[in-house]
């Protein structure tokens, strides 16, 4: 008798157990009940960015209270994971920030859904700049909505410069000023322990190549998606920096594996380091260290910088969204709405929304301020002319090629030049997608 | 008299040499485990740093020591407590632990004990399932789940665990069954019992060791796992530890790894704990347990 009974109450508790992960499971679901509207926000970045977009969304909770927001985050690569399952079971959030490298992706795939129907009405767009809406719209469909801008710049740590007793560059400078300024620097370097560099070899840096062929009057990209630069491009490009490289100038690849997932500035043993702007703030943090500066690139062969500004992020909509107007409607207010903005800072880059960043109260001598001094500088000084290059499909692609994979191996020396430019031609046929 | 003298001599002699030699193992064995644990020492001395310090340093000894990176992870990650996080993994641990330890020794019963028609088929095929990379059913699970609405909860991550879907637990409790003599069952045959009296009074008691090292590698499976729930989870309330630590390092913002190394630290806690409980189960022999039932 009793053996029944056991095996029975062993059968029962698993499937106790199994109807009990059940019943967890069907709750979260999201429906509307009575007339409430549940929406699905998702984002990439570390805890401070979801504690600042946390209390963003309880605002607006607050003033819709018809409208429940719920909320999802990840790693930036995660993030992109989560969202291919998403899109694969057309569940994608209803509000998803998004990045350039990948809008043309999923609206090419038909997953996002055209916001220009909202413009002017839920969605106030009119306080961002043309040039930069522009680059969330794909064949008249206004598809990503930026939140702010990033550009490039050369990050330099001027506690580091002064102790070496060289001078940073004057904001006119050449890229041959600045290999100049690289060799003096690692020559004042050579007998610190750790050894001091000028800086990490920019040829390996994809985005320092296309600012580099924007200066040479070339855009990167053609609408239909094909490269425009050639191979002699890039085999210049990349013997650029030969005689830095060959003198040991630049910061070798061996101490940076060591450094990693730090970089040879973040780890106070470089000097200058060329990135986007935003950055600023995740190296202060690495360093220790607030007192980080900001200066352009260096002039092209004419003379300009021919500098471009880019959405550091845009928001964009899931094409399944049921409440597509509720979505409009918290977008606009993560973009405009000034309380929101206040809590948001330059998290998302350099406010987009004009009113927003005149209304942005930024503390003195900040890093916040440092960034948008810097972005708003290089605008009145005319450095900032162009637009930012084409992403076409297969971009991502393309540049993790050209940095994680051939930059590894030509910077360990294993391939040469040649090699490079051919390998890169030849996976650029497999990875972008032309028409 | 000399020859004693001689054979004392001798005897000293193989002593040395053999207590030389134990040295020379001793030695190397606490230098190869030095190497071992390093990156562990590491890892827990570090999460006491300074999060600027923590990187490109070697040295195990923290100039500075802080207890911030454990403040800031009690803090949790948006809003969420890091005991949710701590929890989710906990239940999930739990219940694969208990789902494979029901489900795959009832399964390996019936494989080893049953002469049911097909059982060569059967098996054949339950073994090819262990041939086939996770990756390859990823996406057609994943469709079949999210068609169910089982996404966003745990359902996905334990239900194959209480049917029996892991092979190598089927596999691992089947070899074992062989082992135990059929005389056993035959005896329990003999005095009225039939196959759920065999499985639940005789076969589980005596499989005591094989469970425990199945319960083993399930909950440290279970634990370590980050793809699934990647794929399956997506509030953040129902992501387990391993989802939860890369939130720290985020390569496009602000990263962290003070407070990762915390994170990483406090996870590990259970999974040795886990272990140094079950592995004393796993050095019990076979044959005295056997003779003990």
């Amino acid at each position: 008798m009793s053996l029944g009974r056991t095996a029975l109450s062993g059968l029962a508790l698993a499937l106790a157990g199994s109807l009990a992960l059940t019943a967890c499971g069907s709750d979260g679901g999201g429906g509307d009940d009575g007339g409430q509207v549940t929406l699905r926000f998702t984002w990439w970045g570390a805890d401070e960015r979801s504690q600042r977009y946390e209390e963003a969304i309880a605002l607006f909770e607050e003033a819709n209270p018809d409208i429940e927001v719920q909320t999802g985050f990840a790693e930036f690569q995660d993030y992109w994971t989560q969202r291919s399952t998403d899109a694969t079971s057309g569940e994608l959030p209803d509000v998803l920030q998004m990045d350039l490298s990948r809008l043309l992706e999923y609206t090419n795939a038909g997953l996002l859904y055209d916001m220009t129907e909202f413009e002017g009405n839920q969605l106030d767009t009119s306080q961002i700049d043309e040039e930069l809406l522009a680059s969330g719209q794909v064949d008249e469909q206004l598809l990503g909505i930026p939140t702010g801008t990033n550009t490039w710049a050369l990050h330099y740590n001027p506690d580091l410069l002064a102790e070496l007793g060289v001078e940073p560059p004057e904001w006119d400078y050449t890229w041959e000023d600045y290999h100049a300024f690289v060799a003096e620097v690692s020559e004042a370097g050579a007998d610190l322990d750790p050894r001091v560099h000028g800086a990490t070899d920019y040829t390996v840096t994809w985005w320092v190549f296309l600012q580099w062929l924007v200066q040479q009057g070339t855009e990167p990209f053609a609408e239909n998606g094909e490269m425009n630069f050639t191979e002699d491009d890039l085999r210049t490009f990349l013997s650029s920096t030969d005689a830095l490289r060959d003198a040991g100038h630049t910061f070798p690849i061996e101490r940076l594996d060591q450094l990693t997932p730090l970089g040879g500035f973040n780890s106070g043993e470089a000097a200058v380091e060329f990135h986007w702007d935003n950055f600023i703030h995740s190296y202060a943090n690495d360093l220790g260290n607030e007192n980080i500066q900001l200066m352009p690139m260096p002039s092209g062969p004419d003379g300009e910088k021919h500098m471009f500004y880019k959405p550091s992020m845009q928001l964009s909509m899931g094409a399944n969204t049921a409440h597509p107007e509720e979505a409009a409607a918290l977008i606009d207010f993560l973009i405009n709405d000034p309380e929101a903005g206040q809590i948001i800072g330059t998290d998302l880059g350099v406010p987009a929304s004009q009113g927003r960043l005149d209304a942005l109260d930024v503390e003195d001598g900040s890093l916040e301020q440092r960034a948008i001094e810097y972005e708003q500088r290089v605008a009145d000084e005319g450095y900032v002319t162009e637009t930012v290059p084409r992403h076409p499909e297969g971009f991502g692609a393309l540049e993790t090629e050209y940095v994680e994979v051939l930059g590894n191996e030509f910077s360990y020396g294993q391939i040469d030049a040649d090699d490079f430019v051919d390998r890169l031609f030849t996976e650029a046929e497999n990875l972008l997608v032309t028409e | 008299m000399k020859g004693t003298v001689a054979s004392e001599g001798l005897g000293r002699r193989v002593r040395r040499r053999r207590s030389g030699r134990t040295v020379l193992f001793h030695v190397s064995v606490v230098a190869l485990c030095v190497v071992m644990l390093y990156p562990g020492a590491w890892l827990l001395l570090s999460s006491f740093r300074p999060t600027n310090q923590i990187l490109g340093e070697t040295g195990l000894i923290p100039d500075h020591t802080t207890l911030d990176n454990f403040r800031t992870v009690f803090e949790g990650i948006g809003g969420i407590s890091f005991w949710t996080f701590f929890m989710n993994s906990v239940y999930l641990g739990v219940g694969s632990v208990i789902g494979i330890c029901l489900s795959c020794s009832v399964t390996a019963y019936g494989f080893s004990r049953i002469a049911f028609p097909g059982r060569q088929v059967f098996f054949a095929i339950m073994i090819g399932t262990l041939l086939l990379p996770f990756h390859v059913v990823i996406i057609p699970q994943f469709i079949m789940f999210n068609e169910m609405g089982w996404t966003d909860s745990f359902v996905p991550l334990l239900i194959g665990k209480f049917l029996a879907a892991d092979a190598f637990f089927v596999f691992l409790m089947v070899q074992f069954m062989r082992t135990v003599p059929k005389e056993l069952d035959e005896s329990a045959r003999l005095d009225g019992a039939g196959h759920p009296r065999i499985y639940w009074s005789i076969m589980l008691p005596l499989m005591r060791p094989v469970l425990a090292t199945a319960s083993i590698f399930a909950f440290i499976w279970s634990w370590n796992d980050f793809l699934a729930p990647l794929i399956y989870l997506r509030s953040p309330e129902n992501y387990p530890l391993p989802l939860m630590l890369r939130q720290y390092a985020d390569q496009t913002s602000t990263s962290d790894y003070g407070a990762q190394m915390a994170a990483a630290t406090l996870a590990l806690v259970p999974v040795i704990l886990f272990f140094v409980l079950f592995q004393r189960y796993i050095v019990e022999g076979v044959s005295t347990q056997g003779l003990r039932g």
